[in-house]
């Protein structure tokens, strides 16, 4: 039975670096495949609403006869079902985090494109 | 007569990861029962596979609970492969093994760090948790998401594993040893450690089988019961024995939970060594219908899944009875007749799991 | 790659009868796993599941609308949490539970939210 295991942590700690980043002066590398948040090639989309019916949460509308594609970044989950199932392959999950939405920029979070 | 005192348990407590309420009757400092109360964080998500295609209702099935969420969308999937009949492609149910293994370590490393802080020791909690950062970290690395896999569907696997990936997962591994082994030796050997454990909540295997206790509740009092032995996925191919302490105490119950992280190491080692290649998916033909049980060993026990489709792509009922639920009953057992100090200690022996009791 | 080992067998009985079958398997070692409950047109079908190594056998049997079922805590003492978890979701008329919270286990905001489908319920999504 040890009576300290602990006090060699406790030393090391004292006298190294610590293991946190000093964010945001050093910024986290998301790695290859992270799901960061769903991109789309609007000029391939054919305005079927696949991707709207399948999404979990309802983060996407889609509007055929205005032809509008639209996306709440605060209600996705990043599941990535949208780019599965998307006939066109137009819809990708890319690494980066979405952006903060702020009260100063309220309405961020939600993406629209259209081809009024 | 003496006057019984009741005290609120929770749903907020420093403890505690998740709200859970127990109404604490007591005489003195003694415990005489324990009134549970549980809806906090109830989302009704067994009712949402009536409004979610099959296929898509893995990603609601993975997000019950964060801690075990690869396995809850394994389970599903597992589930109604089972009843629909489809055959998964064997390189699928390796890599399902790899991340349930992984799975494992990190819930484990997570368990141990509460653990800690529930005795009080507040500085082996946060390296716990620093040496769980690294396996997260390979958890993103090969699944794109730290806590939420993603990578589970009906029929197979989303992604592949590739032969490089595998060797930096053994690399990482290899390096955390020496972490692993401090922490191994501060929980197993520290006098501060066993003083307050040592002796707590014991469990008696009658109990423990009667009670309807399941994983290391179970395996610390000595039933060596191992969901994993039926060989579901891949685990038919590989080595290992069911780890089962004998005490019954927390001290038992935290022995055989570092064991098993390191038993996870090992299976790890077992699955890069005999993955084959071939095909990560097939495709499910037909609509489901029937219905189909399911039994996967979790990090925190046995969990049941029970799936019924009526031929439509939505299906009638889905559900989960999970380890926790099933902890509870022998939680409060272990509760009755033990000291105030020792409520935390005992109630996250359980490992509970909150969101998983309640989905 | 090999099948998972462990046979699964159904018994479907009356409602009268689950507690003489639910003692037959107990005297075969066999333990309680779970306690089901689907919400069906007639009631509610509550089918209790138990274990035996990898073996897995369940009983089933059907509660129509506003009858009670007798509860299982005679011959397993483990079971009256699942028992007040149905009855709090359900709505199924369990009697006799050895530790009855008397529908103060569950509490959601709206009582016995799953015994009627979701389809039938209406609501947002």
């Amino acid at each position: 039975m040890s009576l300290f295991p602990m006090a060699g942590t406790v030393i090391k700690n004292l006298f190294s670096r610590p293991a946190t980043r000093l964010y945001p002066f050093v910024k986290r590398e998301p790695f290859a495949h992270t799901r960061g948040h769903v991109e789309i090639d609007f000029s391939q989309c054919i305005h079927c609403g696949i991707c709207s019916k399948r999404c979990p949460t309802h983060a996407i509308a889609v509007d055929r006869a205005k032809k509008e594609w639209k996306i709440d970044h605060l209600a996705c989950v990043i599941c990535g079902n949208c780019a599965l199932v998307c006939p066109k392959k137009c819809l990708s999950i890319k690494e980066a985090a979405s952006n903060a939405v702020t009260r100063a920029n309220k309405g961020a979070e939600t993406e629209t494109h259209t081809n009024a | 007569m003496k006057e019984c005192t009741i005290i609120p348990f929770g749903p907020q407590h420093p403890v505690l990861p998740e709200p859970l309420h127990f109404d604490l009757i007591l005489k003195d400092e003694t415990i005489v029962d324990a009134v549970p109360q549980i809806g906090y964080i109830h989302r009704g998500l067994e009712l949402l596979v009536e409004k979610r295609e099959y296929q898509d209702y893995v990603f609601v099935a993975e997000r019950v609970c964060g801690i075990c969420s690869f396995m809850h969308g394994m389970g599903y999937c597992m589930a109604v492969e089972d009843m629909m009949k489809i055959s998964v492609p064997e390189r699928a149910l390796w890599l399902r093994t790899f991340w349930s293994e992984l799975s494992r370590i990190h819930s484990h490393l997570l368990w141990l760090g509460l653990a800690a802080d529930a005795f009080g020791f507040e500085n082996l909690f946060q390296a716990s948790w620093r040496a769980r950062e690294y396996i997260l970290d390979l958890i993103e690395a090969t699944t794109g998401g730290r806590v939420i896999f993603g990578t589970c569907q009906v029929g197979g696997v989303r992604r592949d594993v590739t032969a490089e990936q595998f060797a930096q997962v053994l690399s990482v591994l290899e390096s955390l040893k020496k972490e692993l082994g401090t922490l191994s030796d501060i929980f197993v050997n520290d006098a501060s450690v066993k003083h307050r454990l040592v002796g707590a909540g014991k469990l008696s295997a009658k109990d423990a089988y009667e009670l309807g206790a399941v994983g290391p509740m179970l395996r610390a009092s000595g039933v060596a019961y191992d969901a994993r032995k039926r060989g579901y996925a891949a685990y038919g191919e590989l080595n290992f024995e069911p780890i089962t302490e004998s005490a019954g105490d927390c001290y038992a119950r935290v022995l055989v939970r570092v064991r098993e992280i390191w038993q996870s190491i090992d299976l790890i080692k077992q699955v890069a060594a005999k993955i084959p290649a071939g095909e990560l998916f097939a495709k499910p033909e037909g609509m489901p219908t029937g219905e189909a049980f399911i039994r996967v060993e979790q990090p925190r026990g046995e969990a049941v899944y029970y799936v019924r489709g009526n031929g439509t792509k939505f299906l009638e009922r889905f559900r989960v009875r999970t380890p926790t639920f099933a902890n509870v009953v022998p939680m409060i057992a272990t509760l009755k007749g033990s000291t105030l100090a020792d409520v935390p200690n005992l109630v996250l022996t359980i490992d509970p799991c909150i969101s998983c009791t309640e989905r | 790659m090999r099948e998972p080992i462990g046979k699964q067998e159904l018994i479907t009985v009356e409602k009268s009868c689950v507690l003489e079958e639910v003692m037959r398997l107990a005297s075969l070692g066999m333990r309680l796993v779970q306690i089901l409950a689907v919400s069906t047109a007639k009631g509610t079908e509550m089918t209790y599941s138990f274990g035996k190594d990898f073996d897995l056998v369940n009983v089933r049997c059907e509660v129509a609308a506003g009858e009670s079922l007798a509860s299982i805590t005679p011959v397993w003492r483990g079971a009256f949490l699942y028992e007040n978890e149905i009855r709090d979701l359900f709505g199924v008329n369990i009697e006799n539970i050895s530790v009855d919270y008397k529908g103060n286990f569950y509490t959601v905001a709206k009582k016995q939210p799953f015994a009627v489908r979701s389809s039938e319920q209406g609501g947002a999504i």
